[in-house]
């Protein structure tokens, strides 16, 4: 494994040598060198690695880490002693193939049996980044995962995160133990907190457990939201009453059976004269568009979308809180080709499920629209429809694919291909622009970070499917938006989607990262490969701890930080100079010294050939030994500024490639 | 005289009528129009384009429409049925002359025009007809209907134009401060 060239501190070498031996992460990102890979990695130095990578020496991930990971799971059973509340529910979770549990120390009889249990638990640095890197595996995967934080406090700060994977509906099971039911209203001790009502309007289904034999029935109504319909987080407390009751019998639990019994993995299915009608309007329009929504990856019925597709040429843009399921590179993708988009004469909205108001795309204003959805309440909501089918994605989009009439639509694939060739065109303008404004200045700006990001991960030697990135921030962002590539489904995660939160991108890649070096779902193909997370210097402030715990999980990230001094939205005091204070930060902050301390390389660069390099360097090792690096591109806030530094960083337009609305 | 008078007037009879014909024709064409029109405005409202009916205005030869619309501005659709030109304004205000904005503006219009542009999405094969203004900052444009069969047609063009400038041309790039300045947007949920 070692390469023989390497020179390299004894210290360091067996600390690395221990990693390897412990944690399957590494052992999958090694095997995971391909030849087209090689070409790109330099031979790995002793300079290079002592660059900011385990200089501090005083890092090390201890033996109780890797032990404790390596614990066989002992499954709890009902003997003589008994089972907890908290093991009836964690069993539960177990056989619903909960695919994690992502927390901070709290809710301790809850995770610490979920732990045992066997379902893979992740600890980190807070509740709410933690809580995101949950969402964030869930936007990689489309499975159902778990956080978990302590009552009051833990639970507390995973309000944004809540928030915010209800925005990107995600099936998200929230779990926060409680106090004691004995002392509510009494504020015995600390922590007391309502926490049902704090969750109402971010939440499926939500229920404080009351009763403790109910506790495997209560899982169960978890479960029936989090598997079926539109997904949504789910919010259950624990007051301790309920995690450490103790059942010697499962007839002492009520409505304790398997899950073939408390669910059904039954869909709607279309109604045949509904599919006729769909499939007569898409035949009689000369340019449908169909917007492979949230359902669609949900459903994996991608698949059936590309045949779809094929059939008519039918142009497809993908929306959600993650995309690829429309691959950039197919012929009849529309996420680029915004000046087409006025000629479209046909909507079908497949799996929508955060629904726009006409006035917010850029479609011709009364084209007629057709609405897929799995439930009926919604079809018509913010968009009047002349068809609405109610119907599972996959299902609708295998049955079109059975009545479709063949018909090939030439002059409308021919203006798709130009209208994205203009797109690129003005891409490479404004790539063009922001090389010569790096140049003048010394500075990095973000058209560079993001266009040399996509040239090194999508153009170059690495398989463009390969990469799974997420991307956030409000300036870096917006350009990130240009050439924010994807190929397969879930490779391209859209942290701001719906909610805008600004700081959970090293979360969410914390969590794609852990579905990545595991091959979840659409992840398998590329399982161990590095993920890549573009973030700005205000959102690094709000997950950058997770670094460590990339680093002790061993999940290889490369996050690259666009520091431009500020908040971004700082033009907004262009009236009020007074304000302009509170929206600066200092310049030249060291995000990667940080990381260091994290354990974790750094690197701060300022020109495109730096930046150039350290991409190249940060890859190398994160292929090769696993290793997480920071890059920090130091720019100046004035380049989001389309009047200092023309063009200025573009909106995404909807639907299209970066957006983030709908 | 009197004899003489209606001697006189007598050839002219066929032309009055004649007159009164094409009068009679050009105002029904114009009820039709009218007739069509609300009926396209009902249609955007219907499909939530526009949030509620257009205030109608008929002046002589000319029917005028003040819609609210994006940005919750009121936009002013003009139909002259004489000169057969509708004019959509002011569709961006405070834009200087001459300026960039003024000039990509420009270009942005005249894109859809000539051989270039699409069958369906063109507003007219030739700049002749077509009239870019930019009158005290506030820019419009106006087009002339070569087929009195078109206006509908070139009715949707002139509004999904409109509609593009604020879904596609304000979102290009290099235009927040003026986002800020005219429109005092939030730019947090501009996006």
């Amino acid at each position: 494994m070692k390469d023989k060239k390497e020179i390299i501190d004894d210290k360091v070498l067996s600390r690395r040598k221990f990693i390897r031996s412990s944690t399957a992460g590494v052992a999958a990102a090694m095997a995971f060198t391909s030849e087209p890979v090689k070409a790109v990695m330099k031979e790995v130095t002793a300079p290079e690695l002592s660059k900011g990578c385990f200089n501090i020496k005083s890092i090390t991930i201890p033996k109780d880490l890797t032990d404790s990971i390596n614990s066989p799971a002992k499954e709890s059973t009902f003997s003589e002693s008994g089972i907890t509340g908290a093991e009836v529910f964690a069993q539960l979770c177990k056989k619903e193939k909960l695919a994690g549990l992502f927390c901070c120390a709290g809710n301790y009889t809850v995770i610490n049996a979920m732990a045992a249990e066997g379902i893979p638990c992740y600890g980190g640095r807070t509740e709410g980044s933690m809580a995101a890197a949950a969402d964030g595996f869930s936007r990689a995967t489309g499975e159902v995962v778990a956080a978990s934080g302590t009552e009051g406090p833990g639970f507390t700060n995973m309000i944004v995160s809540i928030a915010s994977a209800n925005a990107a509906r995600t099936p998200l099971l929230v779990l926060a133990s409680n106090m004691q039911i004995s002392g509510e209203d009494r504020e015995a001790t600390i922590q007391n907190v309502y926490q049902q009502p704090t969750t109402v309007g971010m939440k499926k289904y939500g229920k404080r457990l009351i009763t403790p034999n109910r506790v495997y029935e209560y899982g169960s109504y978890a479960f029936r939201h989090l598997k079926s319909g539109i997904p949504g987080p789910v919010h259950l407390d624990f007051p301790s009453e309920v995690s450490r009751a103790v059942f010697k019998d499962p007839s002492e639990l009520t409505d304790y059976y398997d899950k073939k019994n408390y669910r059904t993995e039954s869909r709607a299915y279309p109604m045949p004269t509904d599919i006729k009608k769909v499939a007569e309007m898409i035949t009689k329009a000369k340019r449908p568009l169909l917007i492979a929504g949230q359902g669609v990856f949900q459903r994996k019925a991608w698949d059936a979308l590309y045949e779809v597709m094929d059939i008519q040429d039918i142009a497809v843009i993908g929306s959600g809180p993650s995309v690829g399921h429309v691959p950039d590179d197919h012929k009849l993708s529309a996420g680029t080709a915004n000046s087409a988009l006025m000629s479209v004469d046909l909507i079908v909205f497949v799996g929508q499920y955060c629904m726009p108001s006409p006035n917010e795309w850029t479609l011709p204003p009364g084209i007629p629209a057709i609405r897929v959805n799995p439930i009926q309440e919604d079809i018509g909501r913010n968009w009047p429809i002349e068809l609405g089918v109610v119907s599972d994605e996959k299902f609708f989009l295998e049955e079109l694919a059975n009545v479709l009439p063949k018909k090939k639509r030439t002059s409308w694939v021919d203006e798709l291909s130009a209208a994205r060739q203009s797109f690129e065109q003005h891409s490479q303008l404004t790539y063009k622009a922001a090389v010569a404004h790096s140049d003048k200045t010394g500075f990095l700006h973000p058209a560079v970070i993001t266009r040399d990001f996509e040239e090194f991960f999508f153009r170059g030697d690495i398989d463009p499917k390969q990469t799974t990135y997420a991307v956030g921030g409000f300036t870096i962002g917006r350009f990130a938006a240009r050439w924010a590539n994807s190929y397969r489904p879930g490779q391209t995660i859209v942290c701001g989607y719906q909610y805008g939160a600004i700081g959970p991108e090293i979360a969410h890649t914390l969590g794609a990262g852990i579905a990545v070096q595991r091959g979840v779902g659409p992840q398998a193909s590329y399982k161990g490969a590095p993920v890549v997370c573009i973030t700005g210097d205000a959102g690094v402030a709000y997950s950058m701890f997770e670094l460590d715990t990339a680093n002790k999980y061993k999940i290889p990230m490369i996050v690259i930080v666009s520091n431009n001094d500020c908040w971004g939205t700082y033009g907004t005091t262009a009236r009020t100079p007074q304000a302009l204070q509170m929206y600066l930060f200092q310049h030249g902050i060291r995000y990667d010294k940080m990381a260091e301390g994290l354990g974790v390389r750094g690197e701060y660069v300022k020109t495109p050939k730096e930046y150039r390099d350290a991409l190249a360097r940060s890859y190398n090792l994160a292929v090769k030994e696993g290793i997480s690096t920071l890059i920090n591109c130091q720019g100046i806030k004035e380049f989001g500024s389309g009047r200092e530094y023309p063009p200025g960083p573009s909106w995404p337009v909807e639907p299209g490639r970066g957006s983030v609305t709908h | 005289m009197f004899y003489s008078l209606r001697h006189d007037l007598k050839p002219l009879i066929p032309t009055y009528y004649l007159i009164k014909k094409l009068l009679m024709i050009t105002k029904q064409f114009t009820n039709n129009l009218i007739e069509a029109c609300d009926v396209k405005m009902k249609h955007y409202v219907v499909k939530r384009v526009f949030t509620s009916m257009p205030k109608k205005e008929i002046k002589k030869n000319n029917i005028t429409y003040y819609i609210k619309w994006h940005m919750n501005r009121i936009f002013t659709l003009k139909i002259d049925t004489q000169i057969k030109k509708i004019t959509m304004g002011p569709i961006l205000p405070n834009v200087n002359k001459n300026s960039k904005m003024d000039k990509d503006f420009r270009k942005f219009i005249w894109s859809f025009i000539g051989s270039s542009a699409e069958n369906h999405k063109r507003l007219s094969l030739t700049k002749k007809g077509v009239r870019i203004v930019n009158h005290n900052g506030n820019l419009s444009f106006s087009v002339v209907c070569d087929d009195d069969d078109n206006y509908c047609n070139l009715l949707e063009k002139i509004i999904a134009i409109t509609h593009q400038v604020y879904t596609l041309f304000l979102r290009n790039g290099g235009y927040d401060e003026y986002l800020v300045d005219t429109f005092d947007i939030d730019l947090d949920s501009y996006f």
